[in-house]
């Protein structure tokens, strides 16, 4: 069919501007409260922001300690903070939790600097720090992705600062069979000069590979919001969860640098010793409760990748969470709100 | 059986199918060869292009790009390092007030309003 058809065919039918803009309006609403329970500024250092929640709950947990809301590097922390009544920060406040939460900002050309040893023991030590003086007690991590490979580099050097320890769909063993592992490790892919040429990763570089892994979902999730499109709660969380794909953040180069090199290419977490920078980083010397929450469907981070902390804990406090969904509704989906979220707070509170 | 039915399951077979071959491609190690050597040139024709800009504001005698990333990432180290000598006053602080056994907490309203 020739364009010139398709014109005459739409001549009849003129493109009405007046309902294009609503419907626009209507899929990307601004107006829906994402991240919106309420928190203070506690501290900042360069782009990076901790917040600490005002408390929900009259009565608090005297066994707990604070927790640590840590995100993933690449998008924005309020997938920990979606929407009123369905926010994974919002319900461990009603369970009378002490929660802080990490910003890590958008980095601007200056931050291309920035490495892993930068961001790990030296802006979420100084977190750590921060909320310990604060609260007098050893504050509990909750890593969501790299937020908790993060949470477990800083623990390698920090344990006895910290209290517990709970992965979200973290990655360990970073030779896994997934796509992005093996196309981070492709010997023809030049990170160097990746990083030379854009300083920070951008943001459309990693979603458009994160996008390839599943090239077809979007057709599912099309079919989904048609099928729902009349329940209004599933509208609002699936436009909140849309706006927060869509809302991602640059990578700072050299910390991109780092995660390409020391994690996925030489995939240092699986080693008994390894440096990171100045650190000398030994893998026993963590002897912390763990738990860690996993999705035998993540796409993103396989099953192998996340159970290979079972190999790596010297502990004897492994705990084992498996959720439904892929790697985001592991966390955030219905089941993770009816289930998961429970269970995490129930283990959280059962410290000595 | 309906239409509808019918049409979902063939579509589910596709899916599957097109998926399976699509992953397939992705690991093939020639395309892959391909697509990086391509994604590499582009990169290396940036750094000709933003190098060449450097030398032209070098040769103006004017500060380049590369020279405020390094000034303004500088700035952040040295906030950064104001946050080291602080804690470190605190310990030394601490260590001077001893017996006293309760801990000092550090401003909060000082830490949040220190950088903006």
């Amino acid at each position: 069919m020739s364009f010139d058809v398709l014109a005459d065919e739409n001549a009849n039918r003129p493109l009405k501007w007046t309902h294009f803009v609503p419907g626009l309006k209507h899929f990307r609403p601004a107006n829906l409260p994402i991240g919106s329970t309420a928190k203070d500024l506690v501290h900042s250092e360069n782009k990076l922001k901790l917040f600490r929640y005002r408390p929900l709950s009259t009565t608090t947990h005297s066994n707990s300690g604070p927790i640590l809301l840590i995100p993933s590097l690449i998008n924005k922390n309020y997938i920990l903070d979606l929407l009123p009544g369905y926010s994974f920060a919002e319900y461990l406040l009603k369970q009378g939790h002490d929660v802080f939460i990490l910003d890590w900002g958008e980095p601007t050309d200056e931050d291309r600097f920035i490495d892993l040893e930068t961001i790990v023991f030296r802006y979420l030590q100084r977190c750590l720090q921060f909320i310990s003086e604060t609260t007098q007690q050893k504050p509990n991590l909750i890593g969501y992705c790299i937020g908790g490979t993060l949470a477990w580099l800083l623990a390698l050097e920090k344990a006895n600062e910290i209290d517990r320890i709970c992965f979200l769909t973290t990655p360990f063993d970073f030779h896994n069979e997934s796509l992005l592992s093996e196309w981070s490790r492709f010997e023809s892919f030049d990170v160097e000069k990746m990083v030379e040429s854009t300083g920070n990763v951008p943001w459309y570089l990693m979603q458009s590979s994160f996008h390839a892994l599943a090239p077809l979902s979007p057709i599912r999730k099309w079919q989904k919001l048609a099928e729902k499109s009349g329940d209004q709660e599933f509208l609002d969380r699936f436009y909140a969860l849309e706006t927060w794909g869509n809302d991602n953040v640059s990578f700072p180069g050299a910390a991109f640098l780092d995660l390409i090199k020391v994690l996925y290419r030489e995939n240092s977490l699986m080693k008994e010793k390894f440096e990171l920078a100045q650190h000398s980083l030994v893998t026993g010397s963590i002897d912390n409760p763990v738990m860690n929450v996993y999705s035998q469907t993540d796409h993103i981070v396989p099953l192998a990748a996340t159970q290979a902390l079972k190999k790596i804990y010297r502990g004897t406090e492994y705990t084992d969470l498996p959720s439904l969904g892929g790697h985001i509704g592991a966390i955030v989906g219905g089941r993770a709100q009816s289930e998961t979220w429970p269970q995490i707070s129930q283990w959280l509170s059962s410290s000595d | 059986m309906t239409n509808k039915n019918l049409f979902e399951q063939a579509y589910t077979v596709w899916e599957k199918r097109t998926s399976k071959l699509l992953d397939s491609a992705m690991r093939n190690s020639q395309i892959l060869k391909a697509s990086s050597d391509f994604m590499n040139q582009q990169f290396k024709s940036k750094i000709v292009v933003d190098q060449a800009l450097l030398k032209t504001w070098r040769n103006l005698l004017l500060p380049n790009k590369k020279d405020q990333e390094k000034t303004l990432h500088l700035l952040n180290e040295l906030h950064s390092r104001i946050f080291d000598l602080e804690e470190r006053i605190e310990e030394l602080n601490q260590a001077k007030e001893k017996p006293v056994t309760k801990k000092k907490t550090r401003s909060k309203a000082t830490r949040s309003s220190a950088y903006p």
